[in-house]
């Protein structure tokens, strides 16, 4: 049985191969995406509503609460329901001064986006229902005697951070709505929320 | 489901109580201009404002009436459609001195905001209450309010009737009334916590110095009514004009969605008796 002999130069020259091989082997891997889970989810979510012109006056900037809860159907395409609840200081022209109203909305909305490793960004639109809880903006006429629902359409955009766990995200989503029964009000709600999904 | 229940159920808690708001504003047809302290065109100025606003409570169901009139049999008393605290109400008004020429010149004044009312048996005007003929007697007071409001040229101020001030006075009004008690002792006294009231013997023109005595059983908190229209009387010494808006909670659910738009056969028919007590000379 003959005996291979290894010089120290060739030692070397096998080390230096092993190494550049491994480089090589790194850089021509694909990047692995980091997991996200798919199907149902829950969202909820804490930000700030701000109702744009011509109503930007008669309504200061309050805090909003939204909870959503949804299925993906495709890795581009998911369905969902809302609710959401925001608290506003009435500035219309005194009396009165100082008074606060809450607007409610609820509704079904439909989510078009795409995943690049752990960034997903979405567009998104829905149709729903919000409820006023008092006629404070009557005065500027935004509602009328007994009118307290309106039709709720809103459209915005966002995108999500998917931590390491594959259930949980952040997001970010910014959404504007229309209110067609009360004075056509116009609104942005801005939102930072935690997904979880199943 | 469960993930939709609870938020629904907090949402829908959060409706509870929401107030409605009646603004009287001088354009308005319900409410009279609170204009007064200008020039009344014969050589003297319009020294108060009046204005009423009749809240606009859903006409009483079967159903109440026949609730109420087991009530009225059991305390033997009369129970009222809309007791206290049925409803809560307040009132925020805004105060302008229009005493203010081209040049920005003004002088400062003075302004009262008296509150009065009627509750669905009696109406309190304290003009109609006169408990001494002496020139010197103090007039009987209002509900509540009549406090110096001082205000300088073009000042425009705000101020508030508190929904415990509309207890208050919610109570003094039924003392006054029903129980015959002195308008000053029912004014100046704290009773929104009053269990009960007790009727006195009616004051006796003849003998106004007689002091009243109790008489009949007490009218439990039960019977208590609330106000159910709001007197205001505005009294500037200049050229000044105010208006307001009536804040009503609607706890037990009987005010009109429609307010003052409200058809006249869908709200009850309030017929409160003017109180009246007039000292001889």
């Amino acid at each position: 049985m003959g005996r291979l002999a290894v010089s120290p130069q060739g030692c070397w020259l096998a080390w230096r191969l092993a190494g550049v091989l491994g480089v090589l082997a790194g850089l021509g891997s694909v990047a692995q995406a980091r997991p996200a889970s798919s199907g149902w989810y829950a969202e909820g979510g804490l930000g700030a509503v701000a109702f744009l012109p011509a109503h930007a006056d008669d309504a200061q900037p309050g805090p909003s609460l939204n909870v959503r809860i949804g299925r993906d159907l495709f890795s581009w395409l998911s369905i969902g329901v809302s609710l959401a609840a925001s608290s506003h200081e009435a500035t219309v022209p005194a009396p009165p001064e100082g008074e606060w109203f809450q607007l409610y909305r609820g509704g079904g909305d439909i989510r078009l986006g795409g995943r690049f490793d752990r960034i997903a960004v979405f567009l998104e639109g829905g149709l729903g229902l919000s409820l006023i809880s008092s006629n404070i903006l009557g005065k500027v006429m935004v509602t009328e005697a007994g009118e307290d629902f309106s039709v709720t359409f809103q459209a915005g955009a966002g995108f999500e951070y998917q931590l390491e766990n594959r259930h949980y995200a952040l997001g970010l989503a910014v959404d504007a709505f229309l209110l067609p029964q009360f004075d056509a009000m116009r609104a942005l709600d801005t939102r930072l929320y935690l997904r979880y999904t199943y | 489901m469960r993930s939709l229940i609870v938020p629904c159920l907090v949402l829908a808690s959060g409706c509870a109580n929401d107030p409605v708001y009646i603004p009287c504003e001088p354009s308005t047809a319900t409410c009279m201009a609170l204009e007064a302290g200008m020039d009344d065109g014969a050589g003297g100025i319009v020294a108060e404002a009046r204005s009423q606003l009749q809240l606009p409570i859903n006409v009483e169901t079967a159903d109440d009436a026949m609730v109420r009139a087991a009530r009225t049999t059991a305390l033997g008393v009369e129970v009222p459609y809309v007791k206290l605290g049925d409803i809560e109400v307040s009132v925020e008004w805004t105060i302008k001195n229009l005493d203010l020429d081209e040049d920005g010149d003004g002088e400062e004044g003075l302004a009262f905001i008296e509150l009065n009312g009627a509750n669905e048996f009696f109406v309190y005007d304290p003009t109609m209450i006169v408990l001494s003929t002496d020139d010197e007697a103090p007039p009987t007071p209002g509900l509540e309010g009549n406090v110096p409001l001082h205000m300088l040229p073009g000042a425009t101020i705000s101020g508030l009737f508190r929904e415990d001030q509309f207890r208050e006075a919610s109570i003094d009004l039924d003392q006054v009334t029903r129980a015959n008690v002195n308008p000053f002792a029912a004014t100046l006294t704290i009773n929104k916590n009053a269990k009960f009231i007790q009727p006195m013997t009616p004051f006796d023109p003849a003998m106004p110095d007689v002091a009243p005595m109790p008489m009949g059983d007490p009218i439990p908190r039960e019977a208590f009514a609330n106000i159910v229209r709001v007197d205001l009387v505005f009294r500037p010494d200049r050229h000044m004009v105010m208006e307001y808006t009536v804040r009503v909670r609607d706890v037990r659910g009987i005010m009109n969605d429609l307010l003052l738009s409200a058809p006249a056969t869908e709200l009850q028919p309030f017929d409160p008796q003017p109180f009246a007590v007039m000292a001889l000379p």
